[in-house]
């Protein structure tokens, strides 16, 4: 059993396979070895953490992709599908779903990172830039000069 | 602390955008002046990742432009299908300048000419993309018709013009040329067929093309080349070749199916070019060939009456009754040797002229004519098939034609056939040679 603290001082207990989910936490472990002391993760809270935990529990026992599944060789199979789990659990909102996105990051878990993106990509796509600067509070700060040229780089997306 | 898009790091904004369309990305960066540096400013990850997704990876076949511009790339050819798919929105090809559209067409022709070895189009997403740009042009269900804007009736989109000029322009030779590339679909036989025989009628159109017996002299080395002598690819013939030979096929043989799944290594995937398809069939009956090495070609000539091209008329060519022959031949050619000295030569010092021998065969496949010829490059870097049929008592026929596509390109060569004593008189026909597996 491993104890992982977060931000917000609060201790969480969980098997080493499934804390070693995160990359992160795995390294740890290996650095300090067999020992009892808890796992400070200060950029972790509380609520956050469950969530993850949630998460690692769910999917531990699946094999954890290899660093470079940035690669191209990878594209082929990169689609914006979600597994049906994954897309109950990542039903949050927006606030939480940016902190799991950090959290994930931060904890080196690529597929709970990449379940994030994906969720961020589909609420992107199709909307225009005024609808997305009102989904995510975006505000525009371009200058009329600025937007001239934006207009300017984007020509290539017009029919 | 409150959690926005734009305070995550940059790199997993990164990774989110490489998740989107590229319409999208141009969105995003639409927003504000952070995400506008973050997608402009940066390196080519995003814009790589994004083309990945679309496109084969150009590194694979063999594209040696490295660092590869991946955005520039990816952009051109996203404004290309914006400009082909707007015509579909309602917007006419008028609303568009003719310079916009044709560099549209350019590049979805180099697309479909990226995807490298016949291999890996097979899965190849470049094609897949060519093929619902072509499909999608007007909204139709016929590529090559939608391409030539025929089924609009805009006189400005008809690849031909007839009668033709000396110098055909260059938006209406680059149009046909992507027609020869992506062949005739079963959709498109059906609508040609069904219209009525009239000047506008596409087959009348392309009979009168290739049988303008004035078309082949010297000047044209006696094949689909242009008339100025030199010798570059004239490419509305070459289409019109395409279609009279395509319709006759269809005439002659009664169980042509729709085979949407027919893959091209040149021509566009799932389009039925039902031609290589129906003869194969026919070639299969005729008995085992076992022919070594050598490559098999087959072509079906197709012989018109001696037509009066002086009044430039197209009407014997709208009589329900004008019919031309078919005959299909098997043919064995093997490499002879290059021919470094040859003018052809010269060139592209890497595509020296090439020559073969050969002998035509019988259905049971013995020899029978010989045969013999050269390949060599032309100098708008197309592929042109010279082929010389022998009879007992000396040369008969002689063969010109284009290779539609790469090497190994399952649309074969196309071309046009006169005597090989030239000066005499017709007949004269157009062909169409493949590769049998």
């Amino acid at each position: 059993m491993v104890t992982l603290t977060t931000s917000d001082n609060e201790s969480f207990v969980v098997d080493k396979d499934v804390a070693e989910r995160s990359v992160l936490i795995k390294n740890m472990l290996e650095d300090v070895g067999e020992n009892d002391h808890p796992i400070p993760l200060p950029n972790v809270s509380a609520s956050v953490l469950k969530k993850v935990l949630e998460y690692c529990e769910h999917h531990r026992g699946e094999p954890i992709p290899t660093a470079d599944a940035d690669s191209s060789d990878d594209t082929r199979k990169r689609t914006t599908d979600i597994g049906e789990w994954d897309q109950r659990f990542i039903s949050v909102d927006q606030e939480m779903l940016f902190e799991i996105i950090l959290a994930a990051n931060y904890l080196d878990i690529k597929s709970l990172l990449d379940v994030g993106c994906k969720t961020v990509a589909n609420m992107i796509k199709g909307k225009t830039p005024e609808e997305i600067r009102k989904l995510f509070n975006i505000v525009n700060d371009f200058t009329p000069e600025e937007e001239a040229q934006i207009k300017k780089e984007n020509e290539w997306a017009e029919g | 602390m409150s959690r926005s898009f734009l305070t995550l790091p940059p790199e997993v904004v990164e990774q989110t955008l490489c998740n989107v369309r590229p319409m999208d990305v141009a969105a995003v960066s639409c927003t504000c002046k952070a995400l506008f540096k973050l997608i402009y400013q940066n390196d080519s990850h995003i814009w790589r990742n994004l083309f990945l997704q679309l496109f084969d990876d150009p590194r694979r076949s063999g594209d040696k432009r490295l660092p590869y511009d991946w955005r520039g790339e990816l952009q051109r050819r996203m404004r290309a299908r914006n400009i082909i798919l707007g015509q579909r929105n309602g917007q006419s090809i008028r609303g568009t300048s003719a310079h916009k559209h044709f560099s549209a067409i350019e590049t979805i022709i180099r697309v479909a000419f990226s995807t490298g070895d016949f291999q890996t189009q097979l899965m190849s997403r470049s094609m897949d993309w060519v093929e619902d740009v072509m499909k999608n042009a007007h909204g139709a269900g016929y590529p090559l018709l939608s391409m030539m804007g025929t089924k609009t009736d805009d006189k400005l989109l008809i690849p031909f013009e007839y009668p033709i000029s000396t110098s055909p322009s260059e938006p209406t030779s680059l149009r046909a040329r992507l027609c020869v590339y992506s062949g005739l679909s079963y959709e498109d036989k059906e609508v040609i067929l069904a219209s009525p025989l009239n000047d506008n009628n596409l087959r009348v159109r392309s009979r009168a093309l290739v049988y303008d017996l004035d078309r082949y002299n010297q000047a044209s080395h006696w094949g689909p080349l242009s008339w100025d002598g030199r010798r570059t690819v004239d490419w509305q013939l070459l289409l019109a070749i395409v279609l009279v030979i395509s319709l006759n096929v269809h005439d002659h043989v009664s169980y042509v199916e729709p085979c949407l799944h027919v893959f091209h290594p040149v021509g566009f995937p799932h389009h039925a070019l039902t031609l290589p398809q129906v003869s194969r069939v026919e070639i299969r009956l005729t008995g085992p060939v076992s022919l070594g090495i050598g490559v098999v070609w087959c072509p079906s000539a197709t012989i018109a009456p001696q037509v009066d091209t002086a009044s430039r008329s197209t009407a014997i060519f709208q009589d329900a009754d004008f019919v031309e022959g078919v005959h299909v031949l098997l043919l064995h050619l093997e490499f002879v040797g290059a021919d470094l000295d040859a003018p052809e030569s010269k060139l592209f010092p890497d595509r020296p002229l090439l020559h073969f021998s050969g002998s035509t065969l019988s259905e049971k496949g013995h020899a029978q004519g010989k045969v013999s010829g050269h390949v060599c490059m032309t100098p708008d870097r197309e592929v042109q098939w010279t082929l010389q049929t022998d009879a007992d008592d000396g040369p008969l026929w002689s063969s010109v034609g284009i290779q539609i596509g790469g090497v190994g390109s399952a649309m074969g060569v196309a071309g046009i056939w006169t005597r090989a004593i030239h000066g005499m008189e017709p007949p004269t026909g157009p062909f169409w040679t493949w590769r049998l597996d």
